[in-house]
């Protein structure tokens, strides 16, 4: 079995090493053979010296950290991708759990913050810098206090023992898969631009207003049909040696917290039961979503610059699906294998413990609170509109998407851009604009929410607004580089050659972006 | 149909349910505990005295998280902590709008949703 398993990653390992942007995947994969953390532990693994390492903070990487924040220098591949959901009660609740598992942590403890998103995934993810993600479809899913607490264990146990730092090849590859959504629309937009030759300037107008719109529209209901998987198999794609040793550390705090290890396990049969019945999902999901790329590109008038971002969007899909695709059945196998050596290590460490009853009564509370449940439900029918569309099923859509802008959570990003959607499969372009504009906290947007504004008022040839709109996602993302080419297109607009050139310039830092930038740029003489 | 038939009858087929579908496949801890239905220790086994065959589930105390088999002719109760029981116990439950996102010979299949009501809509 071992054997199998090196002979498929080291296969793994050399079909991947051809593409550039997996620079050191292979040692990443091999990470996922060999003897497992678990049984080279000796004693509880927080007391470890490989973890002693980690209990005290570098003020210089919290600063830097910081910096990139403030600085909006995080890289696009590290920030958000989806919508924040806020329901104040749930939130505490959940940052409650983060500061009582805390405590169980020897060391300095770096911010730790609880965002809960508007996917449908059932694994949470953490970011370098702290914040900690809870899908909706995890709180959808658990039973108990103790199970959520074992998740959030497990995630901050990645940010206590820096596991950010090894996974920048990984950070690329999802970069490439998350960015093709928006680099075809992007392309839909720039196959939809005319020079104005009277002026010599570069202006907006539309060719074709409704096919755009449609192919936007339906860009769209893919990205966010596509982030309710691709999160979940990207937050499982960290190498086994990370998984191992966030599972341990995991388990130590929530057990010095109180809480019952055995709901550790129940959370990995979870993820394993939630993978095996994404599979088909996936494999049907990336071929609807491939033909309805290649749908949009058909409708390009092909010149040079399209035809160069066919290719960029081909290689792309390709690239994703088959990466996506040996990541997701590398974590498919490794749930169970997670569970199996986490249960020897209860039973040799934590002999007592690990008898302890999970409590499902506190969570069975929070979440049958009124306010609580009908947030929830909120999102819920929003979820339901988006798959009732995908099935063109538009009357219940409809019904859906009223029932979500009834409930508390109405004005929120993730609900407003589905019932935009929706609009748009109406037919009701003007309504659809207006839905986005009810938004009222921008600052809970995803970059495909902020997109969606950004490309309406570029449409309108209106910069100044598409400036602001960017200024917002730049100040509440942190990061310059999801939108720069967008930004650059703004200047283009209100002809402000200095600001053009110093975009162009900043464009040059991003290796995914500087060639679009430069195909965007006029030509100078 | 009075209420407590209901009761009866949902909890004469949930237990031929498990019965029928869940089995442990494998003892993960050595030794096994043997316990009572209130999850007190009666005695240990060792793994290598445990069946090495499928062993059908007749119960689940989900409170205490403990099933009921029958080992060597007796009824007994195990820490599911113990064991890998196949179907798992802890599944999730996806909206069923979700599932028929699958292809077309998934999308009417009920067995993927788990111990949830099924798709058939």
């Amino acid at each position: 079995m071992k054997g199998y398993l090196v002979a498929a990653c080291l296969l793994a390992s050399s079909v991947l090493s051809g593409c550039a942007t997996l620079k050191g995947a292979d040692q990443a994969f091999l990470n996922l053979v060999g003897p497992s953390t678990q049984s080279r532990v000796q004693g509880h693994y927080v007391d470890n010296t490989d973890v002693r390492q980690y209990y005290k903070l570098d003020p210089q990487r919290q600063s830097q950290q910081r910096l990139s924040y403030d600085g909006r220098a995080v890289p696009a591949a590290e920030a958000r991708q989806q919508n924040l959901v806020d329901i104040p009660m749930l939130q505490a609740y959940l940052q409650g759990i983060v500061t009582r598992l805390s405590k169980g942590w020897p060391g300095e403890l770096p911010p730790l913050q609880v965002k809960i998103t508007d996917s449908y995934g059932f694994g949470p993810s953490a970011d370098p810098y702290g914040n900690l993600f809870v899908p909706l479809g995890m709180l959808d899913n658990v039973a108990s206090e103790d199970e959520i607490a074992a998740m959030l264990g497990h995630e901050m146990s990645h940010v206590l023992l820096h596991h950010h730092d090894r996974m920048a090849a990984f950070q690329q590859q999802k970069d490439m898969f998350t960015t093709v959504a928006s680099t075809v629309a992007l392309a839909t937009m720039a196959a939809d631009t005319g020079v104005d030759r009277s002026s010599g300037t570069m202006k907006l107008f539309s060719k074709d207003p409704a096919g755009t719109q449609k192919t936007i529209g339906n860009t769209v209901l893919y990205t966010a049909l596509a982030n309710t998987f691709s999160d979940q198999v990207w937050s499982t794609a960290w190498g086994r040696s990370q998984e191992d040793q966030a599972d341990l550390l995991g388990t130590d705090l929530m057990i010095r917290a109180g809480y019952a290890p055995r709901a550790a396990t129940h959370s990995l049969e979870r993820l394993n039961d939630f993978q095996g019945k994404q599979k088909p999902l996936l494999t049907g999901f990336l071929t609807a979503r491939k033909n309805a790329m290649q749908d949009s590109l058909q409708q390009f008038n092909l010149n040079q610059f399209t035809k160069e971002l066919d290719v960029l969007v081909k290689d792309g899909l390709t690239t994703g699906i088959t990466a996506t695709t040996q990541y997701f059945n590398r974590s498919h196998m490794s749930a169970m294998d997670r569970d199996t050596e986490l249960r020897q290590y209860l039973q040799r460490e934590y002999r007592q413990e690990r008898r302890a009853r999970v409590n499902p009564q506190s969570w069975s509370k929070m979440k049958n609170t009124p306010q609580v449940a009908k947030a929830l439900q909120g999102y819920k029918d929003a979820y339901f509109a988006i798959d009732a569309l995908e099935k063109n099923k538009v009357p219940d859509a409809e019904r859906f998407i009223r029932k979500a802008l009834a409930s508390p959570v109405k004005d929120q990003p993730s609900i407003r851009r589905t019932a935009y959607t929706v609009r748009l499969a109406q037919g009701k372009n003007s309504e659809a604009l207006k839905e986005l504009q009810a938004i009222k906290d921008w600052s809970l947007a995803g970059p495909s929410t902020y997109d969606l504004m950004i490309s309406y008022h570029l449409k309108r040839g209106d910069g100044q607004a598409a400036l602001a709109m960017i200024d917002k996602a730049e100040r509440n993302l942190g990061s310059e580089e999801l939108f720069i080419t967008e930004k650059l297109l703004a200047n283009q607009q209100l002809q402000n050659t200095q600001q053009v050139q110093t975009v162009l310039r900043k464009c040059e830092q991003y290796p995914a972006r500087k060639e679009n930038c430069k195909k965007l740029a006029p030509v100078k003489a | 149909m009075n209420r407590s038939l209901i009761v009866l009858l949902t909890a004469l087929f949930t237990q031929g349910a498990w019965a029928e579908t869940h089995s442990i496949k494998a003892f993960l801890a050595d030794p096994v505990t043997v316990l009572d239905e209130q999850g007190k220790q009666q005695r240990e086994l060792a793994k290598k005295d445990a069946p090495t065959q499928p062993v059908p589930v007749l119960q689940y105390n989900q409170a205490l998280d403990l099933v009921q088999v029958e080992l060597a002719g007796q009824k007994v109760w195990l820490d599911t902590m113990d064991l890998r029981i196949e179907p798992p116990l802890n599944v999730v439950d996806l909206p069923c709008q979700g599932l028929t996102k699958s292809q077309a010979k998934d999308s009417r299949n009920n067995s993927t949703i788990g111990f949830g009501a099924g798709c058939n809509q």
